[in-house]
Protein backbone atom coordinates (compact mmCIF):
# COMPACT_ATOMS: atom_id res chain seq x y z
CA UNK A 1 0.00 0.00 0.00
CA UNK A 2 2.72 2.11 0.99
CA UNK A 3 4.90 1.98 -1.77
CA UNK A 4 1.94 2.27 -4.65
CA UNK A 5 1.52 5.94 -2.84
CA UNK A 6 4.87 6.34 -3.04
CA UNK A 7 5.31 5.39 -6.74
CA UNK A 8 2.24 7.19 -7.30
CA UNK A 9 3.61 10.74 -5.62
CA UNK A 10 6.68 10.20 -7.94
CA UNK A 11 4.60 9.33 -10.92
CA UNK A 12 2.39 12.05 -10.65
CA UNK A 13 5.21 14.32 -9.63
CA UNK A 14 7.07 13.30 -13.30
CA UNK A 15 4.03 13.88 -15.32
CA UNK A 16 3.69 17.50 -13.82
CA UNK A 17 7.28 18.24 -14.53
CA UNK A 18 6.84 16.87 -18.00
CA UNK A 19 3.47 18.95 -17.65
CA UNK A 20 4.74 21.91 -16.85
CA UNK A 21 8.05 22.19 -19.01
CA UNK A 22 6.51 21.00 -22.34
CA UNK A 23 2.82 22.02 -22.66
CA UNK A 24 4.09 25.31 -21.24
CA UNK A 25 5.82 26.71 -23.83
CA UNK A 26 3.17 26.04 -26.36
CA UNK A 27 1.09 29.02 -25.04
CA UNK A 28 1.53 32.35 -25.48
CA UNK A 29 2.29 34.51 -22.68
CA UNK A 30 0.53 37.73 -22.32
CA UNK A 31 2.34 41.05 -21.13
CA UNK A 32 0.05 42.64 -19.28
CA UNK A 33 2.81 44.34 -17.06
CA UNK A 34 1.91 47.79 -18.58
CA UNK A 35 -1.70 47.71 -17.85
CA UNK A 36 -1.29 46.70 -14.10
CA UNK A 37 1.66 48.76 -13.18
CA UNK A 38 -0.28 51.40 -11.35
CA UNK A 39 0.58 55.47 -11.63
CA UNK A 40 2.57 55.75 -8.52
CA UNK A 41 4.78 52.83 -8.85
CA UNK A 42 5.90 54.40 -12.23
CA UNK A 43 6.29 57.34 -10.19
CA UNK A 44 8.45 55.62 -7.61
CA UNK A 45 10.48 54.01 -10.06
CA UNK A 46 11.54 57.05 -12.02
CA UNK A 47 12.69 58.69 -8.63
CA UNK A 48 16.46 59.14 -8.61
CA UNK A 49 18.41 57.22 -5.54
CA UNK A 50 20.43 54.66 -4.50
CA UNK A 51 17.50 51.99 -3.80
CA UNK A 52 16.98 48.87 -6.45
CA UNK A 53 14.50 50.11 -9.18
CA UNK A 54 15.79 53.84 -8.61
CA UNK A 55 17.15 55.46 -11.11
CA UNK A 56 20.91 56.00 -10.38
CA UNK A 57 22.61 59.82 -9.39
CA UNK A 58 23.56 60.82 -12.95
CA UNK A 59 26.90 62.55 -13.03
CA UNK A 60 29.39 64.15 -15.84
CA UNK A 61 32.91 63.44 -14.95
CA UNK A 62 36.23 63.60 -17.40
CA UNK A 63 37.51 59.74 -18.41
CA UNK A 64 41.63 58.66 -18.42
CA UNK A 65 41.61 59.78 -22.30
CA UNK A 66 39.48 63.50 -21.63
CA UNK A 67 36.38 62.64 -23.33
CA UNK A 68 33.39 63.58 -21.06
CA UNK A 69 31.59 60.90 -19.64
CA UNK A 70 27.64 61.82 -18.95
CA UNK A 71 26.00 58.52 -16.99
CA UNK A 72 22.58 59.69 -18.69
CA UNK A 73 23.88 59.37 -22.05
CA UNK A 74 24.49 55.76 -21.47
CA UNK A 75 20.20 55.22 -21.10
CA UNK A 76 19.51 52.27 -23.54
CA UNK A 77 22.55 50.28 -22.49
CA UNK A 78 22.95 48.09 -19.38
CA UNK A 79 26.17 49.75 -17.30
CA UNK A 80 28.84 48.01 -14.68
CA UNK A 81 29.52 51.14 -12.65
CA UNK A 82 32.07 50.53 -10.47
CA UNK A 83 34.30 52.52 -8.22
CA UNK A 84 38.11 51.64 -7.35
CA UNK A 85 41.13 52.97 -6.36
CA UNK A 86 44.72 51.86 -6.83
CA UNK A 87 45.24 51.37 -3.62
CA UNK A 88 42.72 48.73 -3.16
CA UNK A 89 43.81 44.87 -3.68
CA UNK A 90 40.34 43.36 -4.40
CA UNK A 91 40.06 46.20 -7.00
CA UNK A 92 43.19 45.34 -8.18
CA UNK A 93 42.30 41.44 -8.33
CA UNK A 94 39.17 42.50 -10.21
CA UNK A 95 40.31 44.75 -13.12
CA UNK A 96 41.73 42.08 -14.99
CA UNK A 97 38.35 40.07 -15.34
CA UNK A 98 36.83 43.40 -15.68
CA UNK A 99 38.60 43.96 -18.70
CA UNK A 100 38.32 40.29 -19.91
CA UNK A 101 34.51 40.72 -19.65
CA UNK A 102 34.94 44.13 -21.73
CA UNK A 103 37.08 42.86 -24.19
CA UNK A 104 34.46 39.59 -24.54
CA UNK A 105 31.52 42.39 -24.79
CA UNK A 106 32.78 44.93 -27.29
CA UNK A 107 29.94 44.61 -29.10
CA UNK A 108 27.36 43.82 -26.90
CA UNK A 109 24.91 46.59 -25.04
CA UNK A 110 26.73 46.29 -22.09
CA UNK A 111 29.12 49.53 -20.63
CA UNK A 112 31.53 50.01 -17.91
CA UNK A 113 32.13 52.68 -16.65
CA UNK A 114 35.13 52.21 -13.51
CA UNK A 115 35.04 55.48 -11.81
CA UNK A 116 38.50 56.14 -10.12
CA UNK A 117 37.50 57.84 -6.39
CA UNK A 118 40.69 60.39 -7.37
CA UNK A 119 40.19 62.36 -4.61
CA UNK A 120 41.08 59.69 -2.55
CA UNK A 121 43.98 58.30 -4.78
CA UNK A 122 47.54 58.20 -4.61
CA UNK A 123 47.86 60.55 -7.71
CA UNK A 124 48.01 60.84 -11.05
CA UNK A 125 50.89 59.12 -12.02
CA UNK A 126 49.63 56.02 -9.44
CA UNK A 127 46.43 55.84 -11.30
CA UNK A 128 48.44 55.91 -15.02
CA UNK A 129 50.42 53.27 -14.02
CA UNK A 130 47.49 50.93 -12.73
CA UNK A 131 45.87 51.50 -16.11
CA UNK A 132 48.97 50.86 -18.51
CA UNK A 133 49.81 47.83 -16.06
CA UNK A 134 46.38 46.09 -15.98
CA UNK A 135 45.94 47.20 -20.35
CA UNK A 136 42.42 48.73 -19.49
CA UNK A 137 40.46 50.00 -22.04
CA UNK A 138 37.09 50.45 -20.72
CA UNK A 139 36.08 54.33 -19.31
CA UNK A 140 37.46 55.34 -16.70
CA UNK A 141 36.25 58.56 -15.42
CA UNK A 142 38.00 60.54 -12.99
CA UNK A 143 35.95 61.45 -9.73
CA UNK A 144 38.46 64.73 -8.64
CA UNK A 145 36.35 66.37 -6.55
CA UNK A 146 34.84 63.25 -4.92
CA UNK A 147 31.42 64.25 -4.81
CA UNK A 148 30.19 61.08 -7.30
CA UNK A 149 31.76 59.14 -4.50
CA UNK A 150 29.22 60.70 -2.18
CA UNK A 151 26.06 61.03 -4.11
CA UNK A 152 26.30 57.20 -4.25
CA UNK A 153 27.53 56.68 -0.50
CA UNK A 154 30.93 54.81 -1.82
CA UNK A 155 32.28 53.45 1.87
CA UNK A 156 34.10 50.33 0.93
CA UNK A 157 35.84 50.01 -2.72
CA UNK A 158 34.95 47.97 -5.08
CA UNK A 159 31.78 48.77 -5.20
CA UNK A 160 29.14 48.19 -8.35
CA UNK A 161 26.51 49.42 -9.03
CA UNK A 162 24.76 47.21 -11.83
CA UNK A 163 21.92 49.56 -14.19
CA UNK A 164 19.59 48.21 -16.53
CA UNK A 165 18.81 50.28 -19.49
CA UNK A 166 16.54 52.87 -18.25
CA UNK A 167 19.58 53.76 -16.26
CA UNK A 168 17.68 52.48 -13.14
CA UNK A 169 19.63 50.45 -10.12
CA UNK A 170 19.43 46.59 -10.90
CA UNK A 171 22.02 45.51 -8.11
CA UNK A 172 24.59 46.73 -5.21
CA UNK A 173 27.79 44.63 -5.04
CA UNK A 174 30.23 45.66 -2.42
CA UNK A 175 33.62 43.48 -3.01
CA UNK A 176 34.97 42.16 -6.36
CA UNK A 177 33.33 40.36 -8.55
CA UNK A 178 34.96 37.92 -11.41
CA UNK A 179 33.81 37.87 -14.63
CA UNK A 180 31.15 35.42 -14.91
CA UNK A 181 29.29 37.71 -11.66
CA UNK A 182 29.38 40.16 -14.64
CA UNK A 183 27.82 38.26 -17.23
CA UNK A 184 25.17 36.30 -14.90
CA UNK A 185 24.49 40.39 -13.47
CA UNK A 186 24.04 41.91 -16.98
CA UNK A 187 22.28 39.03 -18.33
CA UNK A 188 19.72 39.31 -15.78
CA UNK A 189 18.39 42.28 -16.31
CA UNK A 190 16.48 44.00 -19.34
CA UNK B 1 21.89 36.51 -7.57
CA UNK B 2 21.15 37.73 -3.86
CA UNK B 3 23.64 39.42 -1.98
CA UNK B 4 23.28 39.80 1.48
CA UNK B 5 25.52 42.71 3.74
CA UNK B 6 28.01 41.19 6.43
CA UNK B 7 29.12 44.31 7.90
CA UNK B 8 31.53 46.53 5.02
CA UNK B 9 31.01 43.53 2.61
CA UNK B 10 28.10 41.83 0.14
CA UNK B 11 28.42 38.11 0.55
CA UNK B 12 26.79 36.00 -2.32
CA UNK B 13 23.34 34.35 -0.59
CA UNK B 14 24.56 31.23 -2.03
CA UNK B 15 27.42 30.82 -0.01
CA UNK B 16 25.70 31.72 2.97
CA UNK B 17 22.89 29.45 2.03
CA UNK B 18 25.48 26.52 1.81
CA UNK B 19 26.68 26.87 5.17
CA UNK B 20 23.97 27.45 6.81
CA UNK B 21 22.07 24.32 5.08
CA UNK B 22 24.76 22.17 5.94
CA UNK B 23 25.23 23.09 9.79
CA UNK B 24 21.52 22.56 10.00
CA UNK B 25 21.11 18.93 8.07
CA UNK B 26 24.61 18.31 10.32
CA UNK B 27 21.94 18.41 13.09
CA UNK B 28 18.71 17.62 11.42
CA UNK B 29 20.15 14.50 10.30
CA UNK B 30 19.72 13.32 13.91
CA UNK B 31 16.00 13.86 13.95
CA UNK B 32 15.46 12.20 10.57
CA UNK B 33 17.48 9.42 10.78
CA UNK B 34 18.50 8.66 14.60
CA UNK B 35 21.56 10.02 14.86
CA UNK B 36 24.52 11.92 13.13
CA UNK B 37 26.05 11.94 9.76
CA UNK B 38 29.69 10.52 9.99
CA UNK B 39 32.55 12.23 9.36
CA UNK B 40 32.29 11.60 5.84
CA UNK B 41 29.28 14.43 5.34
CA UNK B 42 31.80 17.14 6.34
CA UNK B 43 34.94 15.42 4.51
CA UNK B 44 32.87 16.05 1.31
CA UNK B 45 31.36 19.44 1.97
CA UNK B 46 35.09 20.41 2.58
CA UNK B 47 36.21 18.58 -0.58
CA UNK B 48 33.54 20.53 -2.62
CA UNK B 49 34.46 23.71 -1.39
CA UNK B 50 38.00 23.46 -1.12
CA UNK B 51 38.12 22.34 -5.01
CA UNK B 52 35.43 24.45 -5.94
CA UNK B 53 37.60 27.63 -4.37
CA UNK B 54 41.08 26.82 -5.08
CA UNK B 55 40.15 25.27 -9.01
CA UNK B 56 40.42 29.32 -9.71
CA UNK B 57 43.95 28.76 -10.04
CA UNK B 58 43.52 25.82 -12.71
CA UNK B 59 40.71 28.19 -14.85
CA UNK B 60 41.97 31.22 -14.67
CA UNK B 61 46.18 30.87 -14.02
CA UNK B 62 46.89 33.96 -15.75
CA UNK B 63 45.15 36.27 -13.48
CA UNK B 64 46.04 34.23 -11.12
CA UNK B 65 50.05 34.17 -11.56
CA UNK B 66 49.36 37.93 -12.17
CA UNK B 67 47.77 38.71 -8.52
CA UNK B 68 47.84 35.41 -6.20
CA UNK B 69 46.12 37.59 -3.99
CA UNK B 70 42.75 37.07 -6.26
CA UNK B 71 42.47 33.61 -4.75
CA UNK B 72 40.99 35.11 -1.80
CA UNK B 73 37.89 36.73 -3.63
CA UNK B 74 37.20 34.54 -6.11
CA UNK B 75 36.27 30.53 -6.83
CA UNK B 76 36.21 28.25 -9.98
CA UNK B 77 32.85 29.28 -11.20
CA UNK B 78 30.73 26.54 -13.23
CA UNK B 79 34.02 25.00 -14.13
CA UNK B 80 34.94 24.70 -10.76
CA UNK B 81 31.28 23.45 -9.28
CA UNK B 82 31.36 20.86 -12.38
CA UNK B 83 35.20 19.42 -10.84
CA UNK B 84 33.99 19.61 -7.54
CA UNK B 85 30.96 17.26 -8.27
CA UNK B 86 33.12 14.86 -10.03
CA UNK B 87 35.20 14.66 -6.97
CA UNK B 88 32.51 14.60 -4.72
CA UNK B 89 30.88 11.96 -6.05
CA UNK B 90 34.46 10.16 -6.66
CA UNK B 91 35.23 10.19 -3.23
CA UNK B 92 31.69 8.81 -2.11
CA UNK B 93 31.95 6.28 -4.30
CA UNK B 94 35.28 5.14 -2.96
CA UNK B 95 34.87 5.89 1.16
CA UNK B 96 31.04 4.05 0.83
CA UNK B 97 34.05 0.72 0.60
CA UNK B 98 35.26 0.90 3.96
CA UNK B 99 32.27 2.95 5.87
CA UNK B 100 28.95 1.26 5.30
CA UNK B 101 27.22 5.09 6.59
CA UNK B 102 28.24 6.84 3.41
CA UNK B 103 25.98 4.24 1.31
CA UNK B 104 23.73 4.34 4.02
CA UNK B 105 23.51 8.37 4.91
CA UNK B 106 24.53 10.16 1.61
CA UNK B 107 21.29 10.12 -0.41
CA UNK B 108 19.26 11.15 2.75
CA UNK B 109 21.49 14.00 3.36
CA UNK B 110 21.84 15.26 -0.27
CA UNK B 111 18.23 15.26 0.17
CA UNK B 112 18.12 17.23 3.07
CA UNK B 113 21.37 19.53 2.00
CA UNK B 114 19.76 20.42 -0.79
CA UNK B 115 15.91 20.95 0.76
CA UNK B 116 17.07 23.45 3.34
CA UNK B 117 19.83 24.86 0.99
CA UNK B 118 16.97 26.53 -1.42
CA UNK B 119 14.78 27.16 1.56
CA UNK B 120 17.35 29.39 2.61
CA UNK B 121 18.21 30.67 -0.47
CA UNK B 122 14.67 31.74 -0.95
CA UNK B 123 14.16 33.54 1.90
CA UNK B 124 17.40 35.71 1.03
CA UNK B 125 15.81 36.04 -2.39
CA UNK B 126 12.55 36.84 -0.68
CA UNK B 127 10.87 34.33 -2.66
CA UNK B 128 8.76 33.82 0.30
CA UNK B 129 6.24 31.32 -1.97
CA UNK B 130 8.86 29.35 -3.12
CA UNK B 131 10.60 29.53 0.58
CA UNK B 132 7.40 28.31 2.38
CA UNK B 133 6.85 25.13 -0.47
CA UNK B 134 10.52 24.45 -0.05
CA UNK B 135 10.38 24.64 3.85
CA UNK B 136 7.19 22.49 3.68
CA UNK B 137 8.91 19.65 1.60
CA UNK B 138 12.27 19.97 3.53
CA UNK B 139 9.93 19.34 6.83
CA UNK B 140 8.17 16.48 5.22
CA UNK B 141 11.21 15.04 4.25
CA UNK B 142 12.20 14.30 8.22
CA UNK B 143 8.63 13.39 9.02
CA UNK B 144 8.41 10.85 5.99
CA UNK B 145 12.26 9.50 6.88
CA UNK B 146 11.77 9.36 10.35
CA UNK B 147 8.21 7.89 10.41
CA UNK B 148 8.76 5.31 7.43
CA UNK B 149 12.93 4.57 7.25
CA UNK B 150 12.71 1.86 9.39
CA UNK B 151 9.66 -0.11 8.16
CA UNK B 152 10.65 -3.24 5.99
CA UNK B 153 7.92 -2.68 3.88
CA UNK B 154 8.93 1.19 2.49
CA UNK B 155 11.27 0.76 -0.07
CA UNK B 156 13.78 4.12 0.95
CA UNK B 157 15.24 3.83 -2.17
CA UNK B 158 11.81 4.95 -3.95
CA UNK B 159 10.64 7.82 -0.76
CA UNK B 160 13.83 9.35 -1.52
CA UNK B 161 13.60 9.39 -5.39
CA UNK B 162 9.82 10.59 -4.97
CA UNK B 163 10.96 13.80 -2.68
CA UNK B 164 14.05 14.38 -5.41
CA UNK B 165 11.32 14.54 -7.90
CA UNK B 166 8.99 16.45 -6.06
CA UNK B 167 11.67 18.96 -5.18
CA UNK B 168 12.30 19.02 -9.23
CA UNK B 169 8.77 19.95 -9.52
CA UNK B 170 9.33 22.51 -7.29
CA UNK B 171 12.39 23.94 -9.52
CA UNK B 172 10.61 23.54 -12.49
CA UNK B 173 7.63 25.57 -11.04
CA UNK B 174 9.53 28.74 -10.64
CA UNK B 175 12.07 28.64 -13.32
CA UNK B 176 13.72 26.66 -16.35
CA UNK B 177 14.00 22.47 -16.20
CA UNK B 178 16.95 22.70 -17.70
CA UNK B 179 19.69 24.21 -15.41
CA UNK B 180 23.31 23.11 -13.92
CA UNK B 181 21.56 23.44 -10.21
CA UNK B 182 18.86 21.03 -11.45
CA UNK B 183 21.15 18.44 -13.12
CA UNK B 184 23.66 18.61 -10.04
CA UNK B 185 20.60 17.29 -7.99
CA UNK B 186 19.61 14.83 -10.32
CA UNK B 187 23.08 13.56 -10.96
CA UNK B 188 24.12 13.49 -7.09
CA UNK B 189 20.68 11.97 -6.30
CA UNK B 190 20.83 9.51 -8.44
CA UNK B 191 24.37 8.19 -7.66
CA UNK B 192 23.71 8.38 -4.15
CA UNK B 193 19.97 6.55 -4.33
CA UNK B 194 22.23 3.29 -6.38
CA UNK B 195 24.48 3.78 -3.33
CA UNK B 196 21.74 3.18 -0.92
CA UNK B 197 19.83 0.71 -2.89
CA UNK B 198 23.46 -1.27 -3.15
CA UNK B 199 23.50 -0.70 0.40
CA UNK B 200 20.19 -1.96 1.17
CA UNK B 201 21.01 -5.53 -0.93
CA UNK B 202 24.23 -6.57 0.35
CA UNK B 203 23.89 -5.51 3.65
CA UNK B 204 26.33 -3.56 5.36
CA UNK B 205 28.92 -4.93 4.99
CA UNK B 206 29.78 -3.74 1.87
Amino acid sequence: MIKKAIVGILLVAAIAIIAINFFEQDAQPIDTSESTTSASAQDESLAEGLSQGQVAPDFTLTDQNGETVKLSDYRGKKVILNFWATWCPPCRAEMPHMQEFHENNADGDVVILAVNLTAQDNGDEAIRSFIDQFSLTFSIPMDETGSTAQDYQIRTVPTTYILNTKGEIAQKIVGPMDEQIMKDQTDSID
Amino acid sequence: MSYVPILHLTVPAVWISVLLAAAAVSLLMRAAIGHKPGEWYWNALALYILTWKLSYIVFNLQHFLDMPLSILYFNGGLYGHLLAIALLIGYLALAQRNHAAVAEQAATAWLLFFLAYQSILHYFEAEFVQAALQTALFAAAIVAIRMLGKRPDVPNGLLLAAFFTVELLILSVFGPLLTWQNATLIVVAAFTIALYIRFEQKGPSI
